[in-house]
This record gives structure tokens, C-alpha cells and sequence, in this order.
């Protein structure tokens, strides 16, 4: 037993390890050419590269934080759809990378506001809103920026660990339960560990 | 001998995630990924048959902190494909105890086209693929081992899970019974408590009723009672295509049996090249030469998951090119698996008469060799299915959407754009002031509003789609679709077609805001330039990538036919014809290329040969090939 958990360890660790191996070389890759289209003043070009930088995210990377910064930066210099879409761009960028955690929150608050009040303005400005009606403009925005479409992070980890969990308890019963002589201790750990997890899967998905 | 052992088979699977990790897609991909990186992420529920279970399982890996939603999808694949490979090997080893052996069957089936593509992007296949080795591996040991009734409940376990993932796992059924039969004795008291585990297993499709109805995550097709259970569960919306209505097909047209051969042939050809097929049959005779039960029940499978599954999708005389790319590429996946066992087996023949050699070279060197020799088509891999590189699905539809006004409506046509957009939407929360809606037909402008909802947060905001009122939205330039309207579209009486950023725009007859379109459009090169670019650098040959570059670089030489020349070097007439389904127009306009938009014309030539549909490797089979000699 103990040299599967080895095994299961070690393949673990070796399956991260090279996912961060590839990730960083998109990382690098991406931010060279991020660099090199800023450098020559091509800022939406140079914008889309950094979002694949942070799109590769490896938490921690000092790449990932460096294209941040100057995302933020070329995005305040554009004008117009462009500096909507630098700003959502990194926004999404963010989300997209959010695991049970969310990064970069502070960034994304401050954002948050940008994005509402430029897509307001172009909104009001493409379809001859009056002033007046900013308040009320904003407001749907707002409503749209804020909405939050995923479901809880807590019930959802719940939810596929129960899973998991239910699904082992099957397998302990079959194999190490209905042996011959049928093994009762085993029997009532496995029926036992399904209905709790079975039960907690339900609660899962149904909370989730 | 036995630590050698050991090492070889750990470093050649660390190999085998290297490269799958490596050549993986980093971004969304084509065709359904999208959705189903959406409907994992909300637990929410994807297309018919609904897919609860891989859904789940993309959900756990959602929980590690590295790369993005799209990315941590795909590794789902990978793990399950090494998991696959794993089975294989052991498989090799019950049946031949040769670890040279077990490895070339691995290493030939990891290199093959359609494995290694299944292995490297967000899609289901390999799941499936490993819970149908597990039953496999479960049905050897029973007939090579003696019966257990532990692992007959086991089988009856995975047979019910695998119900909730995709339907071509139960063909494990068939084979399986065989197991039964060949135990019939033993195995009948217990069929009624494998039968039992076989509903324990099939309670993961509670899930579809707890997260489908709609008001809790992304919801493709709503399950709120029994009966919408049943249709999604049995794929009733794809009529003919449904579950039922395949299963009925075997038995009709019986002649199309010579074409589901023929296929068949194309496909492991495609895969493992003509040098395999003595190798099987090498490898059939020696399975049946160690144990005809075994033969009986590797041969039902490999016969239930290559002739009758290819009767049941792939049996016509002509095949289009969208099924080849849905059809070839993807379902016959476990026939690969278990012609690669064959060879495996086959190899073993050829080694122990190697092994009895007196020479020591012979014994030692020369398994090696033939069991690395699979290695070559890596080369091939590395420019066929370099997932890797292709950031053309995700470009192309931040492209598309970065182009669009704030608060207008985007109408999606087919499952490249519309997934990819939900992805990008709801899952990336890219501009979210776009309502977009989907169409089912590209005839018919009656549409879902999938990626429009919550509908009272964009009720506001498109009030004139929810009241009805189209033409005063697309007034503003507010409306876009996928559906390049020719004169023949119904909705061409109301609209003219504009071209946008890789999209049309929707403009009343009557309107004339062309000028203010144009100049908007100018702007958005830079995003263009990046999407066209992508298209020049991938290494795949996904179908649906080079569908979208193809179609895409129209539009992109209409952006460059915007561009006010000083002094014309060259003028070109730009024709392309555009199929929607059974929808076909054709976009026709001049294109005046100077100093200004020189570099458009150089991408859009290179684009285009770049992306040329011929290029794919099931092309010449297709109908459209057959079509082409023809004309």
C-alpha cells in the first residue's frame, strides 16, 4: 500500500512539475513578444501577447504580476474599444485563471469600475443617451459587471470530492467487502462511507 | 531485471505525459470544448447525452492553481489517455508477459493520429476510453484468471458509470456477456447484484436532474421531469442520430456493412499505417492460440466498437468531410485501443522467436528497436496535433467580440462559434455587455438566448430584441452574425449584409451607415492581424481550425479592400463560397492593394494555403474530394 501512495505521489509531483515546465515556456514566449510589440508601439497587439502571458498562469510567476502592471498601464493609454477591451481583456484574463481562489482581486475591483464606467460612456455616446440618464445607464452595467456566474466554490469542491468519495466506497465494498467469507466490518465501513457521501454529493449539486 | 523493468516502464510513461502535456492545447479549442469548459466550470449540463460524469471530473481539475479553465479541461484528457496506456500495457502483459511487447502497443497507440488529437484537447473520449479498458482488463482476468465474482459487480459498476459519460461505453456490454456465458454457472446468482452496482453506477445521472433545470449553471438543453431526462439521456433531439434510432440502424441496410469496412480500413490505415496489419493478425492468432475465451471476447469488442459502430455512423458510400473529421477522429478510438492490443500481442510472436536466437544482439537489442520504431511518427504528431500552437479558437473569437459595439447582439451559427463564444462569455466573462444568441438553423432567425441570460440583466440593455424590434437595433450597426446573408437568406428582404471583423453585420435595407462601419472597422486590424497570424502558426490539423481561418481571411481581405490606396500595385476579385449546413452563399468583392495594405495581401494568401481543407488527412476520402475529381 505504502509503495502506491509512493507511486501516486511521485507521478503527482512529476505531472505538475511538467505542467509549469510548459506553462513558463508560454509564459516566456508570450511575454518576449508581448515586450517586443510594446517596445515598437503596437499596444493592442502588445495587450493580447500579455494576456496569454497571464492566461499561462503559474501562481507566483513573477511574469505573470510584470504583465499585469503593464497590461494596467497600456491599457489607461488607449482610447476607445481598445482601452475597453485592454481592460476586460485583462479582467477575463483574470477569471479565466481563478481556481478555488480567486488572484488579483484588488486589481480586478478597480477594473471592475473602469470597465463600467467606459462601457457606459460608449453606450451613451453610440445611442444619444441623454446626460441625465447616466445614473440609470450606469446602473445596467453594473448589473451585467457584477453578476457572478459561477457557482460556490465550497459546495462545488464538496460535490466532487463526495464523488470521488461515493465511488470509493462501491469499490471497497465489491473488492475488499464481498470477499468470500464476506467481510462485515468492511461491508458496513463501505455502505456507511457511500450513504454519507452519496448524501453530501446530492447536497453538493443541489447547493452548488 | 525486474528494477529495469520498472524504469523502463516509468521513464516511457513519463515520456508519454511529457508529450501529452507538452503538445496539449493551452487555450479553449475547437468544436465542443467551449461548452463543455463552461458546463464543468458551473456544473452546469453540456449537449445531449449530457455528460455528468466527465463534467465532474473537469471540475476537480479545476480546483489546481495552474494555467486557465480551458487548459485544466484538456488535462482531463491527458490523464485519461495515460491512464489508457496504462491499461494497455498491463493487458499486453496478462496476454504475452513481455514488457517490449506491452510497450510497443503502448507507444503505437500513443502516437497514432486520432488517440494522440483525442489526448491533447478538452473532449471526452478518453474517459470513455479508459473506463471501456477497465472493463476489458476486468473481463482478461476473469477468463485468464478464473471468475470472481467481485469483479463481475465491479464491471456491472462501470458499465452503469460509463452511461453517464457516453453511450459507447455500454458496447461493453456485448463482449461482457460473453464473460457470463463463459462462466454461465457461476455468474448467474450474481448477474442479479451486478445488475444492482449497474444502477449504483448509472445514480451519477441524478446529477442531470439536480444541476439541468436551468437555474443553476450553464444549462445547454434543460432536464426538469422524466421525460426531458430521457430525451437528453437518449440524444432524442438529434433524431436520427439519437441513441435509439443508431442502435436501430445495424440492422437496416445490411450492404453498408462492405462500407463500414472499407472505413474501417481508412481509419486504422490513417492510424497505424499498412505495417501493422500483419502484426494483428500475428497477434489474433496468438491470442487464440493462448486462450479462445480471450480471443472470443477481444474479438466481440474490437468487432462491437470498429464494424458495428461503423454501421451505426460511418457506413455510406460518401461521407462528407464534417463527419469524417466528428466521426474518424473521434468514436473509434476504442477500436484503436484494442487493434493496438492485437499488435502488442503480434509483436510478442515475432519476439519470442527473437528470444530463442542463440545471439545475444538478437535478444537484447533488436525488441528494443522494433518496440521504439513507433517513436518515429512523433515527427509527424508534432506537426499534425501540435495543440500547443493553435490560439486560433481563441483569437478569432476575442476578435470577433472585441470588434463588437457595447450592448449590441451577436448571432452565433454552429458549434466553433457559438461554443467558443459561451466560453469566452460566461466562463472568461469577456464583454459581457454583448447579448449573444445562438441559432439552430442557418435559415431561420429564431434563436436561443443561451449566452444572453440572466435575460433580466440584458433586457435593458437589448429591450428592441426582447420586444421584437430588430430593425431599430441593427440601425446601429448593433447586430452581428455569424450567417453571411446571401439574396436567397429570408432575413436578406429586411437586412443587407455588411462585412464586419470575421463576422457579418445585420443592416436594415433602407440604412446607410456604411461610412461610420468602415472606419470603425479599420481600427480593429490590430486584432485581425493576431488572429491571422495564429492561423499561420499552428501545427494542427484540426478540420475545424482550418475551416475557421479559411472562411476568416475573406473577411480579412475585406478589411483590407477599406483601406484608401494612393497607388493601386495590384487589383484582385475575391470570391468565396460560404456553407451554412445546406446554406450556401458566396461573398464576391474587389480588393485594391498598394503600399498601405500590401501586408493583408501577403497573410491572406498565406492563410489561405496555409489552411487549405485538402490539406486534412481524411480529405481525400471525403465526399467533397469525390465531388472535386468529379467536377
Amino acid at each position: 500500500m505504502k509503495r502506491v501512495i509512493r507511486y501516486i505521489i511521485l507521478s503527482i509531483v512529476v505531472f505538475l512539475l511538467f505542467i509549469i515546465f510548459k506553462l513558463y515556456l508560454i509564459e516566456r514566449d508570450f511575454f518576449e513578444k508581448a515586450s517586443e510589440y510594446e517596445k515598437n508601439k503596437h499596444s493592442v497587439e502588445a495587450f493580447l501577447m500579455y494576456e496569454r502571458v497571464i492566461l499561462a498562469y503559474i501562481p507566483g510567476s513573477p511574469l505573470i504580476s510584470e504583465s499585469l502592471d503593464r497590461m494596467e498601464k497600456i491599457c489607461g493609454d488607449l482610447k476607445d474599444y481598445d482601452r475597453i477591451n485592454c481592460f476586460d481583456s485583462m479582467r477575463s484574463a483574470i477569471y479565466q485563471v481563478r481556481f478555488f481562489y480567486l488572484p488579483y482581486k484588488d486589481r480586478l475591483s478597480r477594473i471592475d469600475e473602469e470597465i463600467i464606467r467606459l462601457k457606459t460612456n460608449q453606450y451613451m455616446k453610440e445611442n444619444s443617451i441623454p446626460v441625465q440618464n447616466y445614473n440609470e445607464t450606469e446602473k445596467i452595467f453594473r448589473n451585467i459587471t457584477e453578476y457572478n456566474p459561477y457557482p460556490s466554490d465550497f459546495w462545488s469542491f464538496l460535490t466532487v470530492v463526495s464523488l470521488f468519495g461515493w465511488f470509493a466506497s462501491v469499490t471497497l465494498i465489491v473488492l475488499r467487502g464481498l470477499t468470500e467469507p464476506v467481510n462485515k466490518r468492511v461491508l458496513v465501513i463501505g455502505v456507511m462511507g457511500f450513504f454519507i457521501f452519496f448524501t453530501l454529493w446530492i447536497s453538493g449539486l443541489y447547493m452548488a | 531485471m525486474q528494477n529495469n523493468s520498472k524504469i523502463t516502464g516509468l521513464v516511457t510513461f513519463a515520456f508519454f505525459l511529457f508529450c501529452y502535456i507538452y503538445f496539449s492545447s493551452p487555450v479553449v479549442n475547437t468544436g465542443d470544448a467551449g461548452e463543455f469548459i463552461v458546463s464543468s466550470y458551473t456544473l452546469g449540463l453540456a449537449h445531449p447525452s449530457g455528460y455528468p460524469l466527465y463534467l465532474q471530473m473537469g471540475k476537480i481539475l479545476q480546483m489546481i492553481p495552474f494555467g486557465n479553465m480551458a487548459f485544466r479541461l484538456v488535462l482531463v484528457s491527458v490523464i485519461f489517455s495515460i491512464l489508457s496506456l496504462y491499461i494497455l500495457f498491463n493487458l499486453v502483459m496478462l496476454l504475452a508477459e513481455d514488457r517490449w511487447s506491452a510497450l510497443f502497443s503502448c507507444i503505437l497507440l500513443f502516437v497514432s493520429y486520432s488517440f494522440w488529437g483525442q489526448s491533447v484537447i478538452a473532449k471526452f473520449y478518453t474517459l470513455n476510453m479508459f473506463i471501456i479498458s477497465l472493463i476489458l482488463l476486468i473481463g482478461i482476468i476473469i477468463i485468464i484468471k478464473g471468475f470472481d465474482k467481485r469483479l463481475v459487480y465491479l464491471s456491472g459498476f462501470l458499465i452503469g458509470v460509463s452511461s453517464s459519460n457516453h453511450h459507447l461505453g455500454l458496447g461493453m456490454v456485448i463482449p461482457f456477456l460473453f464473460v457470463l456465458i463463459f462462466n454461465f454457472k457461476k455468474s448467474l446468482k450474481h448477474i442479479p447484484l451486478m445488475i444492482v452496482f449497474g444502477i449504483l453506477g448509472f445514480l451519477v445521472n441524478i446529477y442531470m436532474f439536480l444541476r439541468g433545470n436551468g437555474t443553476k449553471g450553464f444549462v445547454m438543453t434543460v432536464v426538469y421531469d422524466l421525460n426531458s431526462f430521457l430525451s437528453v439521456f437518449l440524444r432524442k433531439n438529434y433524431a436520427e442520430g439519437s441513441s435509439t434510432a443508431l442502435t436501430g440502424s445495424i440492422f437496416t441496410n445490411i450492404s453498408n456493412f462492405y462500407y463500414a469496412v472499407k472505413n474501417i480500413g481508412i481509419i486504422l490505415d490513417e492510424n497505424f499505417s499498412f505495417y501493422t496489419f500483419p502484426l494483428a493478425i500475428f497477434g489474433l492468432i496468438y491470442i487464440f492460440q493462448k486462450s479462445k475465451k480471450t480471443f472470443i471476447f477481444l474479438v466481440m469488442s474490437f468487432f462491437v466498437y470498429s464494424l458495428i459502430l461503423a454501421k451505426m455512423t460511418f457506413a455510406a458510400e460518401v461521407i462528407n468531410i464534417n463527419t469524417w473529421y466528428l466521426g474518424a477522429h473521434q468514436y473509434f478510438i476504442p477500436m484503436l485501443f484494442i487493434y493496438a492490443l492485437f499488435c502488442g500481442a503480434g509483436m510478442f510472436m515475432i519476439l519470442n522467436f527473437l528470444y530463442r536466437s542463440k545471439f545475444n544482439i538478437l535478444k537484447r537489442a533488436v525488441p528494443v528497436l522494433l518496440c521504439l520504431f513507433p517513436l518515429v511518427g512523433i515527427m509527424e504528431r508534432m506537426t499534425d496535433q501540435n495543440f500547443n500552437s493553435n490560439f486560433v479558437p481563441y483569437s478569432m473569437t476575442k476578435s470577433i467580440l472585441s470588434s463588437q459595439p457595447v450592448g449590441s447582439l451577436y448571432v452565433t451559427f454552429g458549434d466553433n462559434h457559438t461554443f467558443q463564444t459561451w466560453y469566452l462569455k460566461v466562463a472568461g466573462r469577456y464583454r459581457e455587455d454583448i447579448c449573444s444568441v445562438d441559432s439552430l438553423n442557418p435559415q431561420i432567425a429564431s434563436w436561443n438566448l443561451r449566452a444572453c441570460r440572466p435575460s433580466f440583466l440584458y433586457k435593458p440593455l437589448v429591450s428592441e430584441l426582447f420586444n421584437g424590434d430588430l430593425l431599430e437595433i441593427a440601425k446601429k450597426g448593433r447586430v452581428q452574425g455569424v450567417i453571411f446573408l446571401g439574396d436567397n437568406h429570408p432575413m436578406s428582404k429586411v437586412f443587407r449584409n455588411e462585412y464586419g471583423l470575421f463576422v457579418s453585420i445585420y443592416l436594415p435595407r433602407n440604412t446607410k451607415s456604411d461610412v461610420i462601419i468602415k472606419k470603425n472597422l479599420i481600427s480593429f486590424k490590430p486584432y485581425a492581424d493576431i488572429t491571422m497570424n495564429d492561423c499561420l502558426l499552428h501545427l494542427t490539423d484540426d478540420y475545424f481550425t482550418m475551416l475557421l481561418c479559411n472562411v476568416s481571411s475573406t473577411y480579412y481581405a475585406h478589411l483590407g479592400s477599406l483601406f484608401q490606396v494612393k497607388q493601386s500595385l495590384a487589383e484582385t476579385l475575391i470570391t468565396k463560397k460560404i456553407t451554412h449546413e445546406d446554406y450556401t452563399t458566396e461573398m464576391k468583392f474587389k480588393v485594391n492593394w498598394g503600399v498601405e495594405n500590401e501586408d493583408m495581401l501577403l497573410k491572406y494568401h498565406a492563410v489561405n494555403k496555409k489552411n487549405d481543407i485538402k490539406i486534412f488527412r481524411y480529405f481525400p476520402y471525403s465526399k467533397e474530394a469525390k465531388h472535386e475529381t468529379s467536377d
